[in-house]
């Protein structure tokens, strides 16, 4: 579903977050009172892991979907890299814009280094208002649940070429497929993505000055 | 030529040929000791080219390729000093650019600081934690105002060419007490204001007041260089070197997690806008300035020896380094 990275993935460790990440993480993942040290990341890691579970069983059950893709090749795994989730976010919107307005997709400027990924997922859905109108959908949904929503169908739509599919799908991702877990869990992968990101740009920094006697 | 050393002393040639000798800013080392082995210093009119350079490497990258890409003298430096290993994250054109920060090329310094202009102030000044803190050390971000700058570098430049002694020495007096109250302003400034590790303040805005703090430094230095009385010249250096200390290496790594941490706080939309590669370039390479204008300050008391263990008149010393080709010479440590 990505395209290769090109930088080597970083993966991270919890202990590797700052204080402040793994608040932060925590926060992304509704898990309160917040607990410290080991034992705090201890119910971090369940709380991470557990969402992910609660989201398995769609896949297990065969209901192929980019959405759950989007999340999930990634965080049952590990993290995605920061730029595994912008590839992500512009095949999604590829997606959104071939499949659902109908209307012609843009030319895709490249993304911005560091580019929001919730604001690009916002202005996705907000490009086509009219088509989340028809479904009952407007301006100030949330991003990331109306993205998922919205790019499940679109992909069976594309790999199935037939309507129908994608209108089942959609009424059944709509009703049954817990959208919480899913928002928690991309939520926390564009988190650890950052984290990743930031233990990257610090072994460059580290590396730089290594050949100073 | 006299007890000066206008080529690599022979004892270093065997080194440079190995390419066993790195270059930190002016300093020499021997790569396998760390062992300071010499000093670069400018002669010629050397000064008067590096003085077109700008003051802060980081913030003008690209004008300084330019300028030494299209400069004969700069050109033939940069290969020269291609000839051993450059320590730097800034890299060769940067070294180069940093040469002129010494007591012999101090032409470049005033020519600087006369350029300087209003942009670093202006960030400054639409920093409210910046205000509050110098406010708290009993001074204003006005009081480091550029023309008394300006000023002090116009009684140096006077001075060096006074003719009669005691206006010299007045002028010399008068510019150095203006490079000291400016030195510390910029140390409160620097000190208080702590401002790496806030995101909204530019790395090339804090390497700019660094940048100046070394600027006045050197003015008072040369100031007190040129009154000829080399006790005190060497305890202004020991003075400015134990007050630029804490300021002359910074961890990168610490300042871009704080960096990291400020963003998040502040929401993760601001997150990964602040994580870019330009920012860790640009921390390295503030790293690596830093660390090689300490050194150079630190170093200055090499060339006091130097003068006093050849008994040399500091404007005899500098007319001499100014009559030879330009280029660059090396002291032996």
């Amino acid at each position: 579903m990505s395209s290769t990275p090109t930088v080597s993935p970083v993966r991270v460790r919890l202990d590797q977050c700052t204080d402040l990440e793994r608040t932060k993480l925590a926060e992304v993942l509704k898990l309160k009172p917040l607990l410290g040290g080991a034992a705090m990341e201890s119910r971090l890691e369940v709380a991470y892991f557990d969402a992910c579970d609660r989201a398995r069983p769609k896949l297990a059950a065969g209901y192929l979907s980019y959405g759950a893709a989007l999340a999930m090749a990634h965080l049952l795994t590990a993290p995605p890299t920061k730029q595994e989730v912008l590839d992500d976010v512009a095949i999604l919107k590829k997606l959104l814009f071939t499949s659902l307005g109908g209307t012609p997709a843009p030319a895709s400027p490249p993304q911005p280094e560091g580019e929001d990924l919730l604001a690009t997922a916002e202005r996705l859905l907000l490009a086509h208002a009219g088509s989340l109108s028809a479904n009952g959908k407007g301006p100030g949904v949330d991003p990331v649940r109306a993205a998922l929503k919205v790019g499940v169908p679109a992909f069976l739509l594309l790999a199935g070429g037939s309507l129908g599919p994608a209108l089942a799908a959609a009424s059944f991702f709509g009703s049954s497929w817990d959208f919480d877990a899913l928002e928690r869990l991309v939520k926390a992968s564009i988190l650890m993505a950052s984290v990743g990101e930031r233990l990257r740009l610090e072994a460059l920094i580290s590396s730089s000055s290594q050949s100073t006697p | 030529m006299g007890p000066y050393l206008f080529d690599v002393p022979t004892h270093l040639k065997p080194l440079f040929d190995a390419g066993r000798i790195a270059l930190r800013g002016v300093i020499l080392k021997d790569v396998q000791t760390g062992r300071i082995v010499g000093h670069l210093k400018e002669a010629g009119q050397l000064g008067q080219v590096l003085a077109r350079l700008p003051l802060n490497p980081l913030s003008s990258a690209a004008e300084l390729a330019n300028l030494v890409a299209q400069n004969q003298s700069l050109a033939a430096i940069q290969s020269a000093l291609g000839t051993v290993q450059v320590l730097s994250a800034v890299g060769a054109v940067a070294s180069v650019a940093n040469l002129g920060v010494s007591v012999v090329g101090f032409a470049m310094v005033l020519t600087k600081l006369k350029r300087m202009d209003a942009k670093l102030d202006q960030v400054l000044n639409g920093l409210d934690f910046v205000k509050e803190q110098i406010k708290q050390a009993n001074f204003t971000l006005d009081a480091i105002q550029l023309s008394e700058l300006r000023a002090a570098a116009d009684s140096l430049e006077k001075a060096e060419g006074a003719t009669n002694p005691q206006n010299r020495s007045r002028l010399l007096g008068d510019a150095s007490q203006l490079f000291s109250k400016q030195r510390h302003y910029y140390f409160q400034l620097l000190e208080r204001a702590a401002l790496w590790p806030h995101p909204e303040v530019p790395v090339d805005a804090i390497v700019e007041a660094h940048a100046r703090y070394v600027a006045v430094a050197m003015g008072e230095l040369q100031a007190e260089f040129l009154q000829g009385d080399m006790g005190a010249y060497r305890r202004s250096i020991q003075m400015i070197t134990e007050q630029h200390r804490p300021f002359g290496t910074i961890d990168a790594v610490k300042i871009f997690r704080t960096r990291s941490d400020a963003a998040l706080a502040s929401g993760t939309e601001n997150h990964l806008k602040v994580l870019t590669p330009q920012l860790a370039q640009q921390l390295s390479a503030a790293r690596s300035i830093l660390e090689e204008d300490h050194a150079r300050i630190e170093s200055m008391t090499v060339e006091a020896d130097y003068l006093q263990k050849h008994n040399l008149d500091p404007y005899e010393y500098l007319a001499e380094l100014r009559k030879r080709p330009d280029g660059f010479v090396v002291l032996a440590a």
